[in-house]
């Protein structure tokens, strides 16, 4: 399985795909850093010049590093997965590679240890290349080099959280991927289910009782209900499960895309390119 | 696309030469019974063929007659409905995932990621088979593609991704390889290459199961054949067999009535009819002198007889008739 991986990793780095994606969120990174810095010394109301002046410092600098990575991550992983598979369908390589003789179910979770790996490789040098900007706006305003808190709780929670529900659309684009053969499958379906999540989830709670609380085995209420932890308040739906059965809900999502996705693959005939 | 062989005539030496040791040697592919259904339709029916060490084995048929759902069943990419497969052996499909490991294939086109180069496109297969990188280096020498090698696959010619895929059927050195139409979009000197190439390959021992509508070409690198029409195998023998088959003459005289009628007794002849300006006989074996003593024996004047030569493409024009297509069209899935 390492030997897949590895072979699975060179493409990638090889792919202009990877690279026009991560210079998508280097390009994001860069204009959040620009706007903000430029709000704080530009904007005539003081409290809001302070608080954006604030985000593209350090040591908040670090934090907004990390949202403004994320701002597109997860979409892109979903989008990479789908393509790293779909493309196997479509160019007719999957075949060929079958028939050399490897297993399927290593075959399928290379792909996607792989993909995840290179996804969170990533977000890595983006939040890397943020925190550079961070400390380079820092220098140009002659303001303190101040670390402390820049690497806190909350930084590792909001990547946590990012990861952790990007994992569960990952795994269900997978399993549409393969289920369709299909790469505009895959990723329709994940951008589809966000839209009619958030649709669903409005004329739920609109609904109330028993209704709204069906609410709490979407996707995105539990990856809020990590976000926002203990603080509730700031949720439309004060019954969000606690943190640990929000994140026991979307690793199980996870591992039941996953599962479904090997099972499928490893059962079904492989034809010819589509 | 190797070293230079050479010219090799048609029902050549080196067939010959393979086909003497293939009685006693051992059989690398069997299936068994070998069946397809895809909801109510029948893709294959009952396929048993025998592939044994050394065998250049043509596996012919129209489009749609079973082709390629063989050969991926064979590969373990379809499932058979019924029957088996058994691989260097194996039987089960765990078994064949390592007999699979011994064998190179193309399966009708070439595969590749359009936005690597021909060299990174060959490293991934290396990675994925376990070869050594550096045999990355030989197999793009060996398909005349080393000077092109860093071109974006999507930029190679057809005949180019044809060259890469049997580059990479042949990366791991396997004793198996499996041709499904290797010579689509090759031109005519390409052609000769990869059936020199195929020749080259047996003669190192390799086995070799080869699809292909090129009959001529199927016919003189070929030691077994069978043919498949609508999912079923309806001949298959050693390709010596089935050229010797049909002893068939084509004769002039000056009374075609009379030498008709002469020729409907002689007892090891079994089919006369009129033919043109003559008469075409199918003797049960070599005839051609005693046909001729026959006649002239009768006072009948013979001025012509010759043998017609029977082709691999007239019998499968024979066991396939509509459904065959025109000899040397590209195929689609099968």
């Amino acid at each position: 399985m390492g030997s897949m991986i590895a072979a699975e990793l060179f493409k990638l780095r090889k792919r202009p795909m990877t690279w026009w994606m991560l210079g998508i969120m280097a390009a994001i990174t860069t204009l959040v850093f620009t706007v903000s810095y430029q709000i704080g010394h530009h904007s005539t109301n003081p409290s809001t010049a302070r608080s954006a002046l604030d985000n593209a410092l350090l040591p908040k600098g670090a934090r907004t590093a990390v949202s403004a990575g994320n701002a597109l991550w997860g979409t892109l992983t979903v989008i990479a997965i789908a393509v790293v598979v779909g493309n196997e369908f479509q160019y007719g390589t999957l075949r060929t590679q079958l028939a050399m003789g490897l297993r399927r179910i290593p075959y399928v979770l290379s792909k996607a240890i792989a993909v995840f790996l290179a996804a969170i490789i990533g977000l890595v040098i983006v939040v890397a290349f943020g925190v550079g900007l961070s400390v380079l706006l820092t220098a140009v305003d002659g303001a303190p080099m101040t670390w402390s808190g820049a690497f806190g709780q909350e930084f590792w929670q909001t990547l946590g959280v990012q990861a952790l529900g990007t994992a569960t659309r990952f795994a269900l684009a997978l399993f549409i991927t393969l289920l369709a053969r299909q790469v505009v499958a895959g990723v329709a379906v994940v951008l589809g289910y966000t839209i009619l999540e958030g649709t669903l989830t409005s004329l739920l709670t609109g609904f109330g009782g028993g209704w709204a609380k069906a609410v709490n085995f979407f996707l995105t209420p539990n990856q809020r209900a990590l976000a926002y932890g203990l603080d509730r308040s700031q949720n439309f739906n004060k019954a969000l499960f606690s943190v640990p059965v929000a994140a026991m809900l979307l690793i199980a999502y996870a591992i039941i895309f996953l599962i479904v996705s090997v099972v499928i693959f490893n059962r079904r005939d492989v034809k010819g390119a589509a | 696309m190797v070293q230079p062989m050479e010219t090799v005539p048609p029902g050549a030496p080196m067939m010959a030469q393979i086909a003497d040791d293939r009685d006693t040697a051992p059989v690398v592919l069997r299936t068994h019974g070998l069946r397809k259904h895809y909801g109510r339709v029948t893709a294959v029916q009952d396929v048993s063929i025998a592939v044994q060490q050394g065998d250049v084995f043509g596996f012919l048929g129209p489009n749609g007659s079973g082709k390629t759902t063989t050969v991926a069943m064979i590969l373990s990419l379809i499932e058979p409905t019924a029957g088996n497969v058994e691989l260097f052996g194996q039987t089960t499909r765990k078994g064949r995932y390592g007999a699979l490991r011994r064998v190179g294939s193309i399966i009708e086109s070439p595969a590749f990621y359009p936005f690597l180069s021909g060299r990174d496109n060959l490293r991934v297969v290396a990675r994925l088979r376990g070869v050594l990188m550096a045999r990355v280096a030989e197999a793009l020498d060996q398909v005349f593609l080393t000077d092109r090698a860093d071109r974006k696959y999507s930029a190679y010619s057809l005949g180019m991704k044809q060259r890469l895929a049997i580059g990479a059927a042949l990366l791991n050195d396997p004793e198996l390889l499996m041709f499904d139409e290797p010579t689509n979009g090759l031109d005519p000197e390409g052609m000769v290459e990869v059936r020199n190439l195929i020749l080259h390959l047996a003669s190192q021992g390799k086995t070799i199961f080869l699809c292909s509508h090129l009959l001529a070409e199927v016919q003189q690198v070929c030691t077994r054949v069978a043919f498949i029409n609508r999912g079923v195998i309806v001949k298959q023998g050693t390709t010596e067999d089935l050229l010797r088959t049909d002893n068939t003459h084509y004769l002039e005289v000056d009374d075609i009535p009379r030498a008709m009628d002469l020729l409907r007794q002689t007892a090891y002849i079994t089919e006369v009819r009129p033919e043109g300006g003559g008469v075409q006989i199918t003797c049960t074996g070599e005839c051609a002198a005693d046909v001729a003593a026959t006649l002239i024996g009768a006072g009948l004047r013979l001025s012509r007889l010759q043998p017609i030569e029977t082709s691999l493409e007239s019998i499968y024009l024979a066991l396939v008739g509509a459904d065959a297509q025109q000899p040397g069209t590209p195929t689609g899935r099968s």
